[in-house]
């Protein structure tokens, strides 16, 4: 009997920007399963962001390897991957070819979840911040992937439509894995079950969720 | 005529190598006509001739009204603690262990100081208990660091101070390293209470606690409490290193009757990194 291989693998990542004089973070490992719930936790300008980015394959780890066993969504958030002088439209048929869904079907899914209406037909850089992220999100609830990275989902819309994310992400998807990035100690608490808090350089997994939620209050009060 | 009945009284309070003492003494009390009894209920019912009633508590032989010439108080050097209660994960028994052997110590000392014989004194020169009873000590039993420590920490009631090492104490982390008498632990968690122990039970009297720590550079900026005293009371001191290195604490309390003592070092905020090195307690009588 062969044990399950695990979702993602992360050995020995570190991260130093260009110019930078100290790393970002350094020695980082973990694994997720398939159906693992990981919070990301830390301070601002801590790596959270620049994590997900490296396992969402927008940014290369500067050392260490990135292992990815299932199929992942861009960081729900981030929606740097448009092509702006193309329309909404037009980048969900780029993305439909792109991961080899049916067009229609993907922008039926889209239309309804993000609830843009006629803007999808403007281009994407006169699209606002929020109008973006919806986007973003729409299309990866869409496409459908085994692992969704969710960087601050607070970024996308008001109220209401953060319900209906959380909805489609934690309920109607309760058996995928994800791992977010958030300063919203209640959501993580809630979704959750291990947590890795990034501080000065150093990230550290903690099995205990509650406990992870303690420790990174105390660190942001300091 | 036969002879008068006359009563010794040995007490050996719980200790590893208890098994070890009463068969050793055994022999030896037998072929100097003694006959050896496990219990004060067994020997009332013996015949007249010398009776070495073997015991853990000296209150038995004092509700007796033994004569103290009439009694010994043997102290193990072994340790009190049975080996599965050592090594066992659960803290409790071995807690219930600690409290109950010192308390019997303690009450041997207190109450026949000039007739307690230790380990290393009868295994240096056999000493005549009893008239006829020559003892040495069993051999000498390779004891656990946890044990040894507790045997040193013992020599509390005779001297009216001692050293406690790091060993005898419960350390709350997830990382714990045990090297050279000292114990090297990671801070990372939540608040809670780090150090705590050792439930060695303490003569009435004042007692002063002299703590040795090192912080390393990120545990020095949170805020901690050390307590001493008895579980249900205590001296508090809270602190905050403020700058990495080693640190000497100085803490006390007066036990107004002979109790469990404990020590505890809380964290009083979640700590992300770092860690504390604790070297152990001595404890001296102030008063």
């Amino acid at each position: 009997m062969s044990l399950e291989q695990p979702g993602l693998r992360v050995i020995q990542v570190s991260k130093t920007y260009r110019e930078a004089k100290r790393c970002v973070f350094s020695n980082v490992n973990f694994e997720l399963g398939r159906s693992g719930r990981l919070a990301l936790l830390g301070r601002n300008g801590q790596g959270k962001s620049t994590l997900i980015r490296m396992l969402g394959g927008i940014l290369p780890p500067t050392t260490g390897r990135i292992e990815w066993n299932m199929t992942t969504s861009w960081p729900i958030g981030f929606a740097g991957g448009f092509q702006g002088s193309l329309s909404g439209l037009d980048n969900v048929r780029f993305l439909s070819r792109l991961y080899k869904r049916d067009y229609h079907e993907t922008l039926e899914r889209v239309d309804d979840f993000a609830e843009l209406g006629k803007s999808l037909s403007e281009p994407v850089r006169h699209f606002s911040s929020g109008m973006r992220a919806r986007l973003a999100f729409g299309l990866s609830l869409a496409i459908e992937f085994d692992c969704y990275l969710i960087d601050e989902l607070v970024a996308v819309g008001d109220a209401r439509f953060q319900r209906k994310c959380q909805e489609a992400l934690f309920q109607h998807r309760a058996h995928r894995a994800f791992l977010m990035a958030s300063h919203d100690t209640n959501l993580v608490a809630k979704y959750c079950d291990r947590a890795m808090i990034i501080e000065s350089g150093k990230a550290k997994i903690f099995d205990d969720i509650g406990e992870a939620v303690e420790v990174y209050t105390w660190l942001r009060a300091a | 005529m036969s002879d008068p009945k006359q009563e010794f009284w040995l007490i050996i309070p719980p200790c590893a190598d208890r098994d070890d003492w009463v068969a050793t003494i055994k022999p030896l009390a037998k072929s100097a006509g003694f006959t050896v009894f496990s219990s004060a209920a067994e020997a009332s019912k013996a015949s007249p001739g010398k009776a070495l009633i073997l015991t853990r508590d000296a209150n038995e032989p004092r509700q007796a009204g033994a004569a103290s010439e009439n009694l010994a108080v043997i102290l193990s050097d072994a340790g009190p603690l049975l080996p599965e209660i050592d090594t066992a994960s659960e803290p409790a028994p071995r807690h219930a262990a600690v409290r109950n052997a010192s308390e019997l110590i303690l009450r041997g000392c207190a109450a026949y100081l000039e007739r307690v014989f230790t380990a290393d004194a009868l295994r240096r020169a056999p000493a005549e208990i009893f008239p006829g009873l020559k003892l040495s000590g069993p051999a000498l039993v390779a004891a656990s660091d946890r044990n040894r420590a507790l045997s040193e920490a013992f020599s509390v009631y005779a001297a009216d101070q001692s050293f406690w090492g790091s060993e005898i104490f419960d350390i709350n982390a997830k990382d714990v390293r045990h090297h050279d008498g000292q114990v090297v632990f990671d801070l990372t968690g939540r608040p809670r209470i780090l150090i705590f122990g050792p439930y060695i039970v303490m003569p009435r009297g004042r007692w002063r606690a002299v703590v040795r720590l090192g912080f390393s550079a990120p545990t020095a900026k949170h805020r901690y409490r050390a307590d001493w005293g008895t579980q249900e009371l205590y001296t508090s001191y809270e602190f905050r290193p403020a700058r990495d290195g080693m640190f000497q604490l100085e803490i006390e309390y007066e036990w107004d009757k002979p109790s469990a003592s404990e020590f505890r070092l809380l964290l009083l905020e979640g700590a992300f990194d770092g860690e504390i090195t604790f070297f152990g307690a001595e404890i001296s009588k102030i008063a």
